[in-house]
């Protein structure tokens, strides 16, 4: 019967002078610590099989986190596979501010040594609490507007970000309206103990960024929002939150900031990811009693790695069959439209996918998304259409498609179809 | 009338950002003067960068008392910071684009400033806007063909190109209005751009700088040979082809398309257009239905009021709701 061990670890950086967050630029370094950033750690097990799944307060997980994680992993378990995905937290990863010196480097270089440090830790307490388990899984449809597309459709058919506090309108021109699909449901993977009246164990996938606004702050953001109120509503359940297929979508579309003075800033901040929190975790709680629960014997693991023409550019999908449902690792950044080219025809009957593993294409549009233009589509397309020459390329139109493709290749192979 | 106005009303301040800009756009374009108020109101307290629209209205509505506050969103836009993109920075603009329509200058300086940084709000999304405008001696520098298409140098990044289609439309807008022969030649590398949207701008620019029919022809075959939905319409419109675009509006897959091709009956003044608007009227899609709300109401058909009338009661979508309320508006507020 299936195994999971569950743990958390915190992985803040304790030293931030001279030191600002990758992501979305600041004006000022790094000044302190909102609320902790966290490392999620689910080891899986059937009789031969583990896969660890972790996902890491990070902007992005990069080419060497996922080979330094792997490593210590290899120390502890040699067979076992390994799903690591980032947050995409922008208040997190710690990189120089300004001009690089010693002491900032040393802090960036501690902070990464931390989470790595911080992954075996969660890993060594999860394999310690390893219980047999139960599976259940569904798509909960979200009541409410929490992440919402954010490129605005023009008339003349181009698009412009519409993050902040909506979009800019041209002069003679009008917004037809979103581009795209909003985020309106979550997907879920509930793990219980044989009989158990409650899951321990939850894996959200959200298709949403999480960042409203660039604090000087090391914060969790609205996933730390969604895992600490989960925790304050169901103290027995562990939270692991994940994003979806969710390039386009944003926090920020409906959230204009009311305030121009950085400490209110920062108490907005709170007071929106508190109530983002309590939101994203009651309708987890409102889901609970309608899941329905099955055993698993086996776990059934795909992977395909293609190097890039640099490192960070790898392509890299996993799937995971844990019974009639399904788990997919993919790059980050894909297009919200690309979830429902990954579900046409889905060969399992529940599907999760988790974005931001290391393979780093940047955003990928769809094809009249590239045409559409505005800041996730800025770049691109590049000029050779060959899959093989763009499959591992920032801005190649067809990188969707590709991704897909595997994902759905490795999904009709697991399930036998 | 009460009604229509707090339609309009309640949607400039819903939180919605695109409702509430639309209703603004639409207070402008269908003269709802009894709105201005509200429309100043919106510009100095609403934080969306979306706000802009109702600057644009004020001015469309020649509304002078509304000078004084944009004097105050120029330095004071009372939007979020987003240094590093375009909205603050943005309604800066608006606010200082709308003066110079008003004609003050107190915004040229401003103007100048993002000018001379290269700032793609000044040499993309507002050069259309200010090369329509009689030539301010201090902007005219920056409004050279080289000027504008500086920015496609910027395409070094990560080594794939800087192609961002949205502002592309904008700068084929501005190259369409540039006093300079040569922006033909921009124009036509455009023509065959990878966007559909860039193109059809192109096309749009090319005609309005020479409207023969050779162009014409050219612009047709071109549209033809990328065969898009898109730029079928636009060339149809160029043309003056009502049977493409009837043909598009009811069947083209892309609502936008189906959409875009309602406005361009308009613009030509088909003959077919309240018969295209009827069937619009029933489109699954919101901005389909607005526009042949706008549409149906500017095509004199004799039962166009009452239908519109009609329509509001059984219409759920706030932005068609506030189509009907500002084209009703209109109707009631123009004298005979």
């Amino acid at each position: 019967m299936l195994k999971l061990g569950t743990a958390t670890a915190i992985i803040t950086p304790t030293e931030w002078e001279q030191v600002t967050m990758n992501g979305m630029p600041r004006l000022i370094p790094n000044q302190g610590v909102l609320d902790d950033l966290q490392a999620d750690v689910f080891v899986l097990q059937d009789g031969g099989n583990t896969v660890v799944i972790c996902t890491l307060d990070q902007v992005f997980v990069t080419h060497d986190d996922q080979s330094n994680i792997e490593a210590r992993l290899k120390l502890r378990l040699p067979g076992a596979h390994l799903i690591i995905c980032s947050t995409h937290n922008h208040s997190s990863t710690a990189i120089p501010f300004g001009q690089k010196s010693e002491q900032a480097e040393a802090n960036c270089a501690a902070a990464r040594e931390i989470m790595y440090q911080g992954f075996s830790t969660a890993l060594n307490q999860a394999l310690q609490d390893m219980r047999e388990v139960e599976v259940a899984a569904r798509r909960i449809p979200l009541p409410m507007q929490l992440g919402l597309n954010r490129r605005g459709k023009l008339s003349n058919g181009g698009c412009t970000q519409a993050w902040g506090a909506g979009p800019l309108i041209p002069p003679g021109h009008k917004c037809v309206g979103k581009s795209g699909g909003d985020a309106t449901w979550i997907d879920v993977l509930a793990f219980r103990e044989p009989g158990a009246t409650e899951p321990h164990a939850l894996l959200s996938s959200y298709p949403s960024h999480i960042h409203l606004y660039e604090v000087p702050l090391f914060t969790g953001e609205v996933a730390g929002g969604a895992r600490m109120s989960m925790r304050q509503r169901h103290p027995g359940i562990h939270l692991m939150y994940s994003i979806g297929i969710a390039g386009d979508v944003a926090q920020q579309f409906a959230h204009p900031i009311p305030v121009d003075d950085e400490p209110s800033r920062i108490a907005w901040q709170k007071e929106k990811t508190a109530a983002f929190g309590a939101a994203f975790s009651q309708v987890l709680s409102d889901s609970l009693q309608g899941l329905r629960y099955s055993s698993v014997d086996m776990i059934q693991y795909a992977c395909h790695h293609e190097p890039g023409k640099r490192q960070e550019e790898c392509l890299l999908v996993q799937s995971l069959r844990l019974g009639p449902h399904a788990l997919c690792s993919l790059p980050g950044e894909m297009f919200i439209e690309w979830d429902g080219h990954l579900r046409r025809d889905m060969s399992c009957e529940t599907l999760l996918p988790m974005t931001y593993n290391c393979s780093n294409l940047g955003y990928i549009p769809t094809q009249l998304g590239f045409e559409e233009g505005s800041y996730e589509a800025m770049r691109g397309p590049v000029e050779k259409m060959v899959p093989e020459e763009t499959a591992g390329q920032k801005g190649s139109p067809n990188t969707g498609e590709i991704i897909v493709e595997k994902a759905r290749k490795q999904l009709a192979s697991l399930f036998g179809r | 009338m009460g009604n229509f106005h707090n339609i309009l009303k309640e949607a400039l301040r819903s939180n919605d950002p695109l409702l509430a800009a639309e209703a603004a756009r639409l207070i402008g374009e269908w003269n709802g003067k009894s709105l201005v108020p509200d429309l100043i109101e919106n510009a100095l307290s609403s934080r969306f960068y979306s706000k802009v629209s109702a600057i644009y209205a004020l001015v469309a509505l020649l509304a002078v008392e509304a000078v004084p506050g944009l004097e105050k969103l120029l330095n004071a836009p009372n939007v979020p910071d987003d240094f590093y993109w375009t909205g603050y920075k943005g309604v800066r603009a608006a606010a200082a684009v709308a003066l110079l329509q008003f004609g003050s200058d107190a915004g040229v300086a401003y103007l100048q400033e993002l000018a001379e940084a290269g700032d793609c709000v000044f040499s993309r999304w507002y050069a259309p806007a200010l090369l329509r405008l009689k030539p301010v001696p201090e902007l005219q520098p920056y409004l050279t063909l080289e000027k504008l298409c500086s920015l496609e140098e910027r395409n070094a990044f990560d080594e794939v190109p800087y192609t961002d289609a949205g502002q592309l439309c904008m700068l084929c807008e501005a190259l369409g209005l540039i006093n300079d022969p040569a922006a033909v030649e921009s124009l036509e590398f455009y023509m065959n751009f990878h966007s559909r949207y860039v193109r059809g701008q192109a096309y749009r620019s090319l005609h309005l700088r020479q409207a023969d029919e050779a162009t014409a022809r050219r612009i047709c075959a071109n549209a033809e040979r990328h065969g898009t939905d898109f730029e079928r319409l636009v060339a149809a419109e160029i043309r003056q082809d009502s049977a493409i675009l009837l043909e598009v509006a009811r069947q083209a897959p892309l609502a936008f398309d189906r959409a875009s091709a309602l406005d361009a009956l308009v613009r030509i003044s088909s003959p077919h257009l309240a018969e295209a608007c009827l069937v619009g009227l029933e489109d699954g899609d919101t901005h389909v239905r607005q526009c042949a709300v706008e549409g149906l109401a500017r095509s004199k058909h004799p039962a166009a009021r009452n239908h519109l009338a009609g329509l509001l009661d059984k219409e759920t979508e706030s932005r068609v709701r506030c189509a009907i309320a500002a084209t009703m508006l209109q109707k009631e507020e123009t004298p005979c």
